[in-house]
């Protein structure tokens, strides 16, 4: 390596750093793409599935030469966790193939990264493995390289599109490390299952996958308790089974996420849907939660953080759409700052009017509300209880006679839901109204 | 659950970085009553043993869960160096 000065270095070979180098390099940049492991996506966790919106602006015929796994055609089912019951709310199945589509995949990104970062190779920029840096440079206040074990790098402006726990972010000062509620930790299970098997037990056809989300409650130490989430998730011949819990409720609850999945592994509906399946791999990820405070802190004099080192991902924890939006925003960025000649801060700064065209100020704006709403999750999270509660009552209603039940239908609705969630003063016509109903609902039954 | 933890792990394959990533100020650790460290991990890496944190850098998945709990200051967390630490086929 010489002290050549590059235009860009862009740090991490994920799909935030290869839509950027791809982007500066097909606008005919000299741009570095520096990567830790020996392979792009050898150091990377897929936590769920691809969404390939800005993949197919970026290479339109991704869907012929990308390896993916299967196309989600069931969109996003949910279920409801107790320990011995599970509810599924409704769910689509599209089979239709058009571009209006959602393009959800699922892919192993030790398979996907290495080819968007190949991709990027092709359109020109240079790629170095197992390279990781460990510090910037600095030249009279502004980032000008970056420091490896192999050599010092030199560039008009360095990228971090270095994960979660980005260094660049880091060592630039740009934004803090993150606190606890700030991050997810995903721990994973790869499950090798027959194709034949997969495609019969999901009734799917070959190419086509499932994507379920499970929400529930685990019991934690002394009496405490935790939202821990759960996926499972369609490869080609194996399954994703991944759980996830805030790092803060992880420390709250007691409860080490290896226990977590394995209990899920035995409830007796995910059991059914895994069985046969053998271990093929463990993996464990953060990801990052509720946006920044503030987007000034993406774009410092020389640098930029892409991905999820600048922390973008939706309100739900998606990173895969707005990674390589963010990253291909930070590529005309700084496109723009070398027709102008200047990587300043100001300048730099543009990087926030390309993300709102790129929709991702929303997102970072959705997700921070989101996370910073006291309790926000918690109305969503405390319900797998109550809402199970409330479908035995219905599905028992069908069976047993009317006589048994101490409320009507409204009754139950309304003592299991609406009660423990809506505050006396707005809820008190409804609480009469419950009252005689149930007043007359009793004497109907006694009257039977 | 320690056994299938330690089957889990035998899944994976590792390069493992002759100089430690991971490095603990035990004595800032002997305060700390939470040790959210030992919760955290998803290796199971960190163990309170004879009142003393015991860590292996070895079979690290390179998450960070550890350097964002520990409220203490005790974890000094970096990358392995390139090329070294876990390298995941399925990821």
């Amino acid at each position: 390596m010489t002290e050549h000065v590059h235009d860009c270095i862009v740090v991490g070979a994920g799909p935030a750093g290869s839509a950027a180098a791809l982007q500066l390099a097909r606008d005919g940049l000299d741009v570095v793409l520096l990567e830790r492991g020996n392979r792009p996506g050898e150091k990377n966790v897929m936590s769920g599935v691809l969404i390939a919106d800005k993949l197919y602006e970026l290479v339109p015929d991704f869907e012929d030469r990308a390896p993916l796994q299967r196309r989600i055609t069931s969109g996003y089912t949910i279920h409801y966790l107790t320990a011995d019951a599970v509810l599924s709310l409704p769910t689509l199945r599209d089979y239709r193939h058009d571009s209006s589509q959602p393009l959800y995949f699922t892919v192993f990104r030790s398979e996907f990264d290495a080819w968007f970062a190949e991709e990027a190779v092709d359109a020109g920029s240079e790629l170095f493995t197992a390279t990781l840096v460990e510090d910037l440079l600095w030249e009279s206040g502004r980032v000008a390289g970056v420091r490896t074990r192999r050599g010092d790098l030199r560039a008009r402006v360095v990228i971090g599109a270095d994960g979660v726990n980005s260094t660049v972010a880091e060592k630039s000062g740009l934004r803090p490390r993150l606190a606890p509620a700030e991050a997810s930790l995903i721990t994973r299970e790869i499950l090798d299952l027959p194709a034949e098997v997969i495609e019969e037990r999901f009734a799917l056809q070959p190419g086509e996958g499932v994507l379920s989300l499970f929400t529930g409650v685990v019991p934690g130490v002394d009496g405490r308790e935790g939202v821990y989430y759960t996926e499972l998730y369609t490869n080609r011949d194996s399954l994703s089974l991944t759980t996830e819990a805030r790092l803060d409720t992880l420390q709250a609850c007691g409860v080490p996420a290896y226990e977590v999945l394995a209990a899920r592994e035995r409830h007796p509906y995910i059991a059914r849907l895994i069985e046969g399946a053998t271990l093929r791999e463990y993996q464990a990820h953060l990801i990052p939660w509720g946006g920044v405070k503030d987007l000034g802190c993406l774009c410092g004099h020389g640098v930029l953080l892409a991905g999820d080192a600048g922390k973008f991902t939706t309100k739900e924890g998606v990173g895969s759409w707005p990674a390589m939006a963010s990253g291909a925003a930070a590529a005309r960025a700084v496109k723009c700052a070398r027709e102008r000649g200047d990587f300043s801060r100001g300048t730099l700064s543009a990087y926030v009017n390309f993300l709102d065209e790129e929709g991702l100020v929303d997102t970072q704006r959705e997700a921070r509300a989101e996370w910073s709403h006291p309790g926000g999750r918690q109305v969503v999270d405390r319900r797998p209880e109550q809402i199970v509660r409330l479908a035995r009552r219905y599905f028992d209603s069908l069976r047993v006679p009317p006589g048994e039940h101490p409320y009507s239908m409204w009754g139950e609705a309304y003592y299991s839901l609406i009660r423990p969630l809506v505050s006396w003063y707005l809820r008190w016509p409804l609480g009469l109204a419950t009252w005689i109903d149930t007043r007359r609902w009793r004497r109907l039954r006694a009257r039977k | 659950m320690e056994a299938r933890l330690d089957l889990k792990l035998d899944t994976l394959t590792f390069k493992p970085d002759p100089e430690p990533h991971i490095v603990i100020q035990k004595e800032l650790c002997l305060a700390c009553e939470e040790r959210p460290c030992t919760v955290v991990c998803p290796a199971g890496l960190y163990v309170w043993e004879s009142d003393q944190i015991v860590h292996n850098c070895e079979g690290c998945l390179e998450c960070g869960s550890c350097r964002a709990v520990c409220t203490r200051g005790a974890i000094t967390w970096r990358y392995p160096r390139g090329g070294y630490g876990v390298r995941y086929r399925w990821g």
